[in-house]
């Protein structure tokens, strides 16, 4: 999670007393020290001798100093901002013995509000009331800096509530130097207007051009000049342009180019993720849950699946694990588990599913297998929390009371579960039958997505190749495999694939012993009907692609990497300015940094079908799924089809990738390049042209019943054979 | 004593490199003896355990056959010193018996097996391996390149083996006698530390061959010309042949910018990057302050100027009147002398 630019703050900033309005805007940048700085001008600032800290910000207020270091006693305007409007105008002027001690001489800097004295509008409510974290002092060479511990993540949520609503801002008494002619003459021989004004429509105040914008405030708020620099990337790569304050796409025009500098991140999001990235320990403690749960004895947790179950007649028991609570945690497995839940409970069978209390990306510790915590949860009620030593008597007592009855034990995951507990499930419940479900490739490396570094397939190399002693997850997969392998040769497992992909894939890289791979998936088309895209309003542009009006191309779900949101942001900043194209993001949550249009969708156990009826209503002709990992499954390229729009996916999304090889569906491209040369040229635009006028088949998804198609079978539901 | 034996030098500063470099040598070649010649001495609360380290053996750097010792180590600063005992540790190992002798720089990370050079060890008695391997293109890489190997040496000297024999004897002989004298980080005189004198090398030594296999010694200062791929089988190849150990020079944003510059997008150079910086970071000891060198003080604790090393290296009649520069204790001789004539240059 990072800190980004209040957009609020800065579109509706208006001028304080002695605050310049070129100033006004706020800003708000994640430093890779752990520093959050909030202010208008930081570089600036610090250039001018400006320091200062916010040392408190809590729901009872604010406080903190800034100090003009060349006139520590004189005190400084400053004027704090609420989503762009001033809540507190005045001046930062008590004595600060603290800071007066740091710089060696007095220091009149300090201020101090509290919300409910400053404002007649609503307070400002944090997400968490707590106070106490936020605290530093810091004489740091930035112009205000306000620490956070770096593993606090609850802290980053609350720092970026606060970086997109408050801006405060510090009067500064100097003079912009003017920007010189050449300079101006320089920047304009690359300088991307239409770029510019598409990415940051923020820039169009009506009174100077896209140009000056940049050159007097928008290369210092991190706005690049054209698609092909990064200011951001040019001034973090170069401290000597950094150091100079100079404006870094001059200076790369003047001087950098010839020099052999970069100009962009090279290999894109790949080296941001490998410079982000944490070790697997630091996840592991990252997730670690400090709270507690009430734990249920044996007796307990058998009185109350007794009472849960009184007067049911039993026909079987699904024992099912998985890494969360499918009840409440969003996503495409948990949607499946749900319709499988529904599936065994419609046929007299008990759910019983088990998943880890403390979530992790790994295995659970397995010397402690008998202290694992699990969430237990019968036919989708919550039953309670119970230590594994507890829960298997209570599964015996269980077995017992129904020993007639068929036993299907089924695993879809094992992130923070212990293997040596679900044999010991396996030996205890004596199961007829028992599923591994290939959601994913944790049973062939801790790395769940064979993503060496989390940015490479890397086709599950032996654990002792040179590709895995460099791979983050390297060391761990040794010790990971041999749980692995230790629990299948306690359980007869069948292997089941939800794609023909995932098995081959899975028999390759595993040597696994199981009964045998099925391939199941998740969802099949039913078609209803042909969507004729012309029927759909739309707003015509003007240029080659007016013929149509603008191809619709979108994102579907969460914005991580591993399903392409990076490879889609590059798209979006290579073809923002090209009226050919026009960029949406349909998911749950909006990324504001971009110029896409962005649409709510939130898909559930009750409303399976939302993506699809976006994906119709906002006449989405193209969606680019991305994803750098062999997707199982990849529902979304299901509801694309559904839903009548065209999928272009990389030819290592695995499933996705499979299923977009059929021409009416999709097109899967090799590389990153190749995808940038398909909306450079005329190839997309024609495809739409076609599929608009033609119409294309569209309708509905019919869902498996995943492991109950197989424990009990319906004639229409054969699995197939693998 | 027989085999292969390796070694490495350096100060406290870089033991996490070090170590990183012992283990991923002894994962490759658990039967070569790895050896630390440390040159610094321990800072306080902390101690050098050897059994909980991955050397088998280790050399100070005060306790070498090195004549007015003080003087001489008093004599350089910490890269000078570094390079300049390894001369003297090459020939000592040599005498002890060792087959066959390697040099890695304490930043090289072994990613593959070494064992080609015994092989290559049997033909040729002293192995380098040159900065670059092929010729640059662009304007600013020949500047970064070419000409700062012209400047600083044309081979890498991150990377030395000899075998214990002709050649390799007498290069160890004449390296030592070299860098005890002139491991000088005096680019503009013709000289830079233990490096540049090896321009001469392939001239002076007959059976020496120049390593041209680009899996050795991969570093930004080659990789405009090598290109890192990682199979699906799980091997590194550089330019299609298997990596043998890369050099992770500048650990930093130094390094940073200059891997970028020539990486671009080889990403895989990056997890290369990611790996060491993960290592690094797991053998990193807190208790060793990060600017620490024993050598950089005076026995009374004021700090070591270049200039003061410089002007005593420049004078015998300063090394003849102060053998230990360092002083003991209170007794500071040569700072006391240093700082009279400071007074007396003032007034």
């Amino acid at each position: 999670m990072s800190a980004a630019i209040p957009r609020a703050a800065a579109n509706d900033a208006a001028t304080a007393p002695g605050v310049r309005s070129s100033a006004a805007e706020g800003l708000a940048t994640k430093t890779r020290s752990g520093h959050v700085l909030i202010g208008h001008d930081l570089a600036a600032a610090a250039r001018h001798g400006l320091l200062g800290c916010v040392d408190r910000l809590d729901d009872q207020g604010l406080a903190g100093w800034v100090v003009d270091t060349r006139h520590p006693t004189r005190p400084q305007p400053i004027s704090i901002r609420l989503d762009g409007v001033e809540i507190f105008g005045g001046s930062a002027g008590t004595p600060r013995g603290d800071v007066s001690e740091m710089l060696g001489r007095g220091a009149a800097c300090g201020f101090a509000f509290r919300w409910r004295d400053v404002s007649p509008r609503a307070p400002l409510a944090p997400p968490e009331r707590r106070s106490g974290e936020l605290l530093a002092l810091t004489g740091g060479g930035y112009a205000l800096s306000w620490r956070v511990p770096l593993d606090a993540a609850a802290v980053y949520e609350r720092v970026e509530f606060y970086a997109r609503r408050l801006a405060l801002v510090v009067g500064v008494s100097y003079a912009e130097p003017p920007i010189a002619l050449d300079d101006r003459a320089l920047a304009a021989t690359e300088f991307d207007e239409v770029f510019y004004l598409a990415m940051y429509p923020q820039a169009r105040n009506g009174e100077s051009s896209a140009l000056d914008h940049f050159l007097t405030e928008g290369w210092k708020l991190g706005f690049d000049p054209n698609p092909g620099f990064s200011v951001r990337y040019y001034v973090g790569a170069h401290p000597d342009v950094a150091a100079a304050a100079v404006n870094p796409f001059v200076h790369y025009l003047r001087a950098g180019r010839a020099e052999g500098r970069v100009a962009l991140p090279p290999a894109g999001f790949r080296l941001e993720t490998l410079r982000e990235q944490k070790t697997l320990e630091q996840v592991v403690t990252l997730w670690r849950r400090t709270d507690t749960f009430r734990a249920l004895s044996a007796r307990s947790l058998s009185q109350r699946l007794d009472e849960h179950l009184a007067g049911r007649r039993v026909r079987g028991l699904a024992i099912v694990f998985s890494h969360d609570d499918y009840t409440t945690s969003v996503g495409g497995i948990q949607l499946c588990l749900a319709k499988e839940e529904r599936a065994f409970v419609e046929a007299g069978h008990v759910y019983l599913h088990l998943s880890p209390w403390q979530a992790l990306p790994v295995l659970a510790p397995g010397g402690a297998a008998s202290q694992l915590a699990l969430r237990v949860i019968c036919d989708g009620k919550a039953i309670g929390y119970a230590l594994a030593c507890e829960l298997l008597p209570a599964l015996t007592t269980l077995r017992e009371a129904h020993e007639a009855v068929p036993v299907s034990l089924v695993v879809h995951a094992l992130h923070g579960l212990a293997p040596e507990m679900v044999a010991q499930t396996a030996r205890l419940l004596r199961p007829e039958r028992s599923y591994f479900w290939l959601h994913d490739y944790f049973s062939v490396c801790t790395g769940y997505n064979l993503l060496r570094n989390q940015i490479q397939f890397c086709d599950a190399p032996p654990p002792d190749s040179a590709a895995c002693t460099v791979c983050c997850y390297g060391e761990s997969r040794p010790g990971h495999l041999e749980r692995m392998a230790a629990l299948f040769r306690d359980v007869r497992f069948t292997a089941v694939a939800p794609s023909r992909h995932v098995a081959e894939l899975w028999r390759r890289a595993s040597d696994l012993p199981v009964e045998r791979v099925l391939v199941h998936g998740h969802c099949t088309l039913a078609e209803d009907g042909v969507r004729i895209a012309g029927a759909i309003d739309r707003e015509l542009g003007d240029g080659e692609g007016a013929a149509i009006g603008p191809i619709r191309v979108a994102f579907l779900g969460h914005p991580t990497v591993h399903k392409g949101w990076p490879v889609f942001r590059e798209l979006v900043r290579r073809f923002c300015s090209d009226r050919r194209y026009e960029f949406w993001h349909l998911g749950s949550a909006a990324n504001e940094t971009l110029p896409v249009r962005f649409r709510e969708v939130k898909v559930g156990p009750l409303y399976t079908d939302a993506m699809v009826k976006a994906l119709d209503s906002a006449g989405i002709d193209v969606v680019v799924q991305w994803s750098i990992w062999p997707e199982t499954f990849g529902i979304a390229a299901r509801e694309c089809e559904a839903a009548g729009a065209f999928l272009v996916t990389s030819s290592s999304s695995g499933a996705v990738a499979e299923h977009a090889a059929r021409p009416e569906v999709g097109l899967a491209l090799p590389d990153e390049p190749a995808l940038y040369e398909l909306f450079e040229g005329d190839g997309l635009l024609e495809r739409v042209a076609s599929r608009r006028s033609g119409g294309v088949p569209v309708g509905w998804l019919r869902w498996s019943r995943l492991s109950a198609d197989f424990a009990i079978p319906r004639p229409d539901a054969e699995p197939e054979r693998s | 004593m027989s085999s292969v034996h390796c070694f490495t030098s350096f100060n406290f500063n870089y033991l996490a490199k070090a170590r990183v470099l012992a283990q991923t040598l002894k994962k490759h070649h658990p039967d070569w003896v790895m050896h630390a010649c440390l040159c610094d001495r321990e800072p306080p609360g902390f101690a050098f355990e050897l059994e909980h380290e991955p050397f088998d053996r280790v050399t100070w750097a005060d306790e070498l056959d090195i004549p007015r010792l003080d003087g001489w180590l008093f004599g350089h600063d910490v890269v000078e010193l570094c390079t300049a005992v390894k001369g003297t540790m090459m020939r000592m190992l040599l005498q002890q018996g060792a087959d066959k002798v390697v040099y890695l720089d304490p930043d090289i990370g072994v990613l593959g097996s070494l064992q080609p050079l015994v092989a290559m060890l049997e033909q040729h008695d002293v192995l380098l391996t040159p900065h670059q391997l092929d010729p640059d293109e662009e304007r600013h890489a020949i500047l970064d390149n070419e000409i700062c190997s012209l400047q600083h040496g044309i081979y890498n000297l991150g990377f030395v083996a000899v075998a214990n024999r002709g050649d390799g004897i007498a290069f160890a002989d004449w390296w030592e006698k070299r860098l005890l004298g002139w491991c000088h980080d005096s680019v503009s005189s013709g000289i830079f530390v233990d490096q540049k004198w090896c321009d001469l090398a392939p001239g002076l030594f007959g059976r020496l061959h120049v390593l041209r296999d680009p899996g050795y010694n991969v570093a930004s200062w080659n990789l405009s010309r090598r290109h890192v791929d990682i199979t699906p089988s799980g091997e590194i190849l550089v330019n299609g042949v298997p990596i043998r150990f890369f050099h992770f020079t500048k650990l930093g944003p130094v390094g940073d910018t200059m891997t970028q510059k020539y990486a671009r997008d080889n990403f895989q150079v990056y997890e290369l990057w990611a790996w060491y910086r993960r290592q690094v970071l797991r053998h990193t000891d807190k208790r060793i302050p990060k600017t620490w060198w024993a050598y950089a003080r005076y026995a009374n604790g004021e700090p070591v100027q270049r200039s003061d090393r410089l002007l005593y290296r420049s004078r015998s009649d300063l090394k003849r009147s102060f053998a230990n520069p360092f002083g003991h204790d209170d007794d500071c001789g040569y700072f006391r002398w240093l700082r009279n004539e400071r007074d007396k240059a003032a007034v």
